[in-house]
Parts: C-alpha cells; structure tokens; sequence
C-alpha cells in the first residue's frame, strides 16, 4: 500500500517538471547532469588517488600507510635499488624496440596485404588474431615455446639438429629481447590494421600519377606512400608507447622478472614492493616515476595535438 | 499484473533485507568468527578443516574467509584494517605478527597462554616471534622444517649412493650422479628456492653459530665477512650441479624431477612430502628424506600462527580465545599436521602418527632446540622482515642465476641493501 501511494506521488511529480522552470533547467543543463557524476566518481578514484599516492610516495609508509612526511628518502630508497635501475633501463630498450620491431613489421604486413590479394580478409584475421588474446596467454604460450627443454630448441634438435641453440629465456643477456619478441608478435597484427587502414585512405590518384612520372614501386612507397602516412605513425607511437611503460602481465607470464632480475620493469618492480614486500613508500615513489615519465610523452602530444586543432579552428 | 508483480518484488526484496539484518543479529549471539588465511590447496584446506570442525563442534561459527595466496590476504587484510574493520581471526607467518602487534591491533593472548603453559610446550623456534613484550600474540598452527634434502631412493640405490652429509661428500655424490646421466640437483629459478638452498649452504659453511649472528641478530660485521665470502663461493658451486631451464621452473615440477629419476635431489622444505604422498610414493622405498649436508643438527623453520584483532564487539573475543585454545589444543595440532604433512608447533605431541619423515622432522626439531640449533628459516621470510627477506632473496636470486656476478658484489649488494630498510 504505501508503495502504491510513493509512486502516485511521483506520478505527480512529473507534470510539474514539464511545465516548471525546473524543465529549463533540465533541458540546458542535460549534458552536464548527466556527466555529472562520473566526472564525480572519476576525479575521486583516478584523480584523488593519483593524489594520494603522490603523497604516500613522500611519506614514511610502511606496510600500511603513515602520514608522516619524509620528503625525498623513499626516491633515494627506489633509485639505491639496483633493481629498480636494472627496471629503468629495461623499461627503455623494451620500449625502443617494441615500438621500432611493432612498426617495421606491421607496416611491412599491411603493405604486402595491400597488393590486392586474394583471401585478404582471412589473412587479415589471421594476423589480427594474436591481439583478441590477453597477455598472460601470450607470455604463457610463448614461456613454452621458447623454453630450451620444453619448445623450439628441443624440437629442432629432435629433428636431427643436434647443436641447435636457442636459450635466450633462461640467459639473463637476452631475456629481455624474448619479452620484446612476444610483445611484437602480440601488437604487430593491430599496428598492420592501423596502418592498412591509412593505406586505403590514400589518394589513387598520387599514386597514378607518380607512376606516369616513372616511379616504380618501391619509390612509390619511399618517397609517397610512407611520408603520407605520418599521422598513422604518430597514433601507433602514442598507443605503443603507453602500452609499452606499464607493461606487466606479459612479463609476469613470461620470466616473472628473471632470470637474475634481468627482465624485471618498473610495473613489476612497483608491484612487487607493494604487495610482497610491504614497502608501500618505495612502491609509491616508483608509481610517481612511471606516471612522470608517462606524463613527458603524452604532454607534448596532447599540447602540439590541442594547438593543431585550435589553429583550424582559427 | 504488472502492478502486482512489481509488488512481490519489493515485498521480496524488503523480506530479505529484514532476513539478513536478523542474520547479522544472530552472528553476535551465535558468536561468529571471521577468519582469513590463505591455506586453500588440497592438503592445505583438509588441515584447516579440522581445526573449523574442533571449533564449531563447541558451538561457535566460522565465517570462512580464504585467500589465493599471502599476497592477496595481505590485500584484503591491509584495506580492511584501514577501513576500520579488521576480520576477527587472521592467519599469517609467525615473523609477521610483530609488525601488527607494533600497530597495537592485536588481542592479547596471555591468560590462555598461561592456562596452557605454552612457555613450555611450544616449538622453542616460535616464541620469539609470538611472545613480545613479554605476552603472547599469536597461536601457531604448524612449524615446518625448510632444510630438508629429498633424493631419489632407486636411483641412489641403483648407484650405491648414500645422501651425502658434508659438502665434499655432496660435491662427490652429484659428480657421480652427473656420470650417470642424472641431473644432480632439481631447483626453480624462483627466489625463495635458490634462498633455501643458499641457506642450508650457509649452515654448512659457516656453522650454526655464524647463522645465528648474520641472521638471526643481523648483524652487518658478520654478513660482510670473509666467511659469507666464501658461503657465496660454495653457493656458486651449485651452478654446476643444475640443468640449464631451471629458471622460472615451480617447486612442485622440481620435486617431480626427483620422484621420475630425471634428477637425483633437491633442498627444499617439508611440503615436498605433499607431492611425493600425492604420487603415491613411499619413504625410503620411492625416495628418502635427510638432512641437506653439513646440517645434521640445525632445524631452520617456517611456521604459520593464528593472529585475533581487536573488536569493537566485545561478544567476539571470548570466540577468538576459544579459537586459540582450540588451535593450539594437541590433538588438534597432530590432526591439522597428519593433514597438512607437517609437524605440530608443541613439543610434546605423540609422533608417533606420523608419518616416517614427519618423524624425523618432528625429531629433528626437539633435538635442534635443545642443543640452541633450532633458527628461523630466511628463505620464508620467518627470520627477517619481508622488507629485507626480499632484498636479501634478489640479491641471491641474481647471484645463482648470473654467473659473471662475484661473491664480494653479492656481499656489497646484500649490506648496502639491508640498509635502504629502516625498521
């Protein structure tokens, strides 16, 4: 019964809102209502805690946070950390060559796929495929593949190449590039859709008439195609590079950080303080580095990205 | 209808709210008991079952509450002491009940402690860690013993080995074992493996007194000196003895290696056991336990305590007592162990249920304490805090998995490490 009357009264709300002055400001404010409280939700859980850990990554926290301020010790904490410093510099090849290997072989990819080829859809899939998996499936598999007893060097040698050798997983001198081949194979199919997606959004006729100028096809593609798809480039770098920094699971699949720490990043690193070793202050103080270093890369894409648009605009 | 069915919606959804306020009404009369641990394997969570029944069976509830892993409880664990709202029964290794007790979170178990004389029939190697400041804080489930050699009976039969027990005897034996086409020594690449292999190679260079000073009481002059050195250089020795995919490899693939013959041996804790009763294999018919070389008289241990934090409820904490009564009751202590294959954390429980290992663990133990060679284990974070546990197992972890790293680098690392750790 008493729900019956809750909803008359709402019954009776309702005209009072089409006629009322509330309507009006309904109808010129529906936007912002309406974004109202994920903007909420958002500035308190991503930006109020991107605070917080700002401010925990200065203060003494320990296994559970402590307010007292330290200032600078837990950096000093987190870059006396040989670990830490072997992270950064990981961190930094793995980028440069993730990004370098991805592009190279996706552009190479989309420019075969773009000869008009028969089945292209199917290969298309094909290549794509690799990215509709997650990372822990990606390390996983390839953590077999590459292991010297278990994968490819076992199998080859069954075969009758007897001194084959392939133990770049379990050597703490190439590791590191076993992350970067698993990480090209898992992005390179993505990256070829990117750019076959600009391939087809260039103009038939540039290309006509270089041909009529005598230009053969790899010059064509030197000297037109490339230089035409620069913004493509720039979108692949800005997706490649955020995934490349806070990469984590693909790591913790594939070498969980070893052998000998030679592959462990700054994610994992972070993680790892954190969680396992209660040191929450050191944990935060690496967050910081990572977001800071984050922040230098996207900043002038958005700045120079932001003018651009402002200056059509003008 | 539609009116009507909307109706028993909010009928129904009205009783419910009603139901599980009467349901939170009746924890507190039933006195319920939260309790969060991470023993969730097979083994793991048969043992823990007994001491739910022995409880209940008195009357009180248990609210289950399991965790995959120490990482995640101490997740779960940390935000909920930050929300105010800690869960009533914790479980966690012995070496952590400090840092809580240092927060003033903790119950103070002394009247049952007193009651039950756990001064006297408590494993020695616990008590530093739960009594502190002279009360107790925790009650422990199980102690087990980290620095246990497991070798493959048939093929040291097969051989005419015997398991070697000083590190010449185990350099000959692994040589042999290398002749025969036998991988000597089964290891993961994971860092608390290569930390209890290091540590039983620490024993049996240094001797127990020099592990008592470098890690029991820490001390900075010992674990630079000459002798950690040469601890080191022993440990690089193993480099030899093992295959070269170790790294990355679990425990429990290790320990298979063993059970099939593919390799002669491995250091490693008492849980080993578990997988070798999982294969069906029997002691010193399918393989054989003794002690690594060179520590014959030293138990290193890991064991696991019940922690109660403090409630605003008062009700709870006549549970929480009846909880650490009943955890630590001997009967109670043989079952969870019988289950879990490990010993019980009192000394003066009838081993003689136990299994053949479990006995010589159980034996092993009493004998260690009372000649003073009973420490806690680092490679399972019982010695120090995970803090310098973490720095101490990179820098050992790196060490065996990088050949072109030398001792005195090791060293370096390990003292300039320990010292970014202000505690």
């Amino acid at each position: 019964m008493e729900m019956l009357s809750l909803k008359s009264e709402i019954l009776t709300v309702r005209p009072s809102l089409e006629t009322g002055r509330v309507r009006t400001f309904v109808g010129r404010y529906t936007s912002q209502i309406a974004l109202a409280p994920s903007v909420a939700i958002a500035s308190i859980f991503v930006y109020g805690f991107m605070l917080w850990t700002a401010y925990i990554s200065f203060s003494a926290s320990g296994m559970l946070p402590d307010y007292h301020w330290v200032g600078l010790r837990q950096y000093y904490n987190l870059w006396s950390n040989p670990i830490w410093v072997q992270s950064a510099k990981n961190i930094v090849v793995f980028t440069f060559l993730y990004i370098l290997l991805t592009t190279v072989v996706g552009l190479f990819l989309a420019i075969l796929l773009d000869q008009k080829i028969r089945a292209e859809g199917a290969l298309r899939l094909i290549y794509l495929y690799p990215m509709a998996l997650s990372f822990v499936v990606t390390g996983t598999a390839w953590k077999w593949i590459l292991n010297p007893g278990l994968g490819m060097e076992r199998v080859l040698r069954n075969w009758g190449w007897e001194d084959f050798r392939f133990d770049w997983l379990v050597n703490p001198r190439f590791a590191l590039y076993t992350v970067v081949l698993a990480g090209v194979w898992q992005a390179s199919g993505f990256v070829m859709a990117l750019f076959l997606a600009g391939l087809r959004g260039i103009d038939e006729d540039l290309i006509k008439a270089a041909r009529l100028d005598g230009a053969g096809g790899p010059s064509i593609y030197r000297r037109i195609i490339i230089p035409l798809l620069g913004p493509t480039f720039v979108t692949v770098a800005v997706v490649l590079v955020q995934q490349a920094l806070r990469t984590f699971d693909l790591v913790v699949a594939l070498t969980n950080g070893g052998p000998a720490n030679s592959t462990q990043v700054p994610a994992t690193f972070m993680y790892k303080q954190t969680f396992e070793r209660s040191q929450l202050g050191v944990g935060a103080a690496s967050a910081v580095m990572i977001f800071m270093t984050i922040l230098a890369i996207v900043v002038p894409y958005l700045y120079t990205s932001t003018r651009k648009a402002s200056d059509e605009h003008a | 209808m539609t009116k009507n069915w909307q109706g028993y919606m909010v009928r129904a959804l009205l009783a419910a709210t009603v139901f599980s306020y009467a349901a939170t009404a009746s924890v507190a009369e039933e006195k319920k008991l939260e309790v969060l641990h991470f023993f969730t394997a097979g083994s793991e969570a048969a043992a823990i079952g007994v001491i739910k029944d022995a409880f209940t069976a008195k009357g009180y509830g248990w609210v289950d509450l399991p965790a995959t892993g120490t990482d995640t409880l101490n997740q779960v664990l940390r935000s909920r002491v930050t929300a105010g709202s800690p869960p009533n029964a914790v479980l966690m290794h012995s070496n952590e009940v400090k840092q809580w007790v240092d927060q003033g979170a903790l119950v103070d178990l002394s009247p049952i402690a007193t009651k039950g004389n756990w001064d006297e029939v408590m494993s020695k190697g616990l008590i530093p860690h739960l009594k502190l400041n002279g009360s107790y804080y925790g009650v422990p489930t199980t102690v087990e013993r980290t620095n246990w050699l497991w070798y493959n009976k048939k093929v040291f039969d097969k051989l005419g080995l015997q398991p070697p027990t000083t590190l010449d005897e185990f350099h000959a034996v692994a040589d042999k074992l290398k002749a025969a086409g036998v991988i000597p020594l089964a290891i993961g690449g994971v860092n608390w493996q290569e930390a209890t292999l290091f540590e039983t190679v620490l024993v049996a260079v240094g001797g127990p007194d020099f592990y008592r000073k470098a890690i029991v009481e820490q001390n900075e002059e010992a674990l630079k000196s000459e002798t950690m050195i040469k601890v080191f250089d022993e440990f690089r020795n193993m480099n030899k003895y093992v295959d070269p995919n170790y790294p990355g490899r679990d425990w429990n693939i290790a320990a298979k290696m063993v059970m099939t013959g593919e390799a002669g041996m491995q250091v490693l804790g008492d849980y080993v056991k578990g997988e070798m009763v999982l294969a069906n294999l029997k002691p010193n018919v399918d393989y054989g336990c003794a002690p690594p070389p060179g520590n014959a008289q030293t138990y290193l241990s890991v064991s696991t305590a019940f922690v109660f934090f403090k409630s605003k409820d008062a009700s709870v904490e006549a549970a929480q007592d009846a909880l650490a009564e009943t955890t630590f009751d001997s009967t109670v202590q043989l079952g969870f162990n019988l289950k879990k294959g490990a010993t019980p954390a009192r000394t003066d429980v009838d081993s003689a249920a136990l299994d053949f290992c479990a006995q010589a663990s159980y034996k092993a133990q009493v004998d260690a304490a009372s000649h003073g060679q009973a420490f806690p284990a680092i490679s399972h974070f019982e010695a120090w805090s995970p803090a310098k546990s973490g720095i101490f197992m990179d820098v050992v972890s790196t060490f065996f998995e990088q050949p072109s790293m030398t001792s005195k680098a090791a060293v370096d690392q390990l003292v300039t490490g320990l010292k970014t750790i202000s505690e």
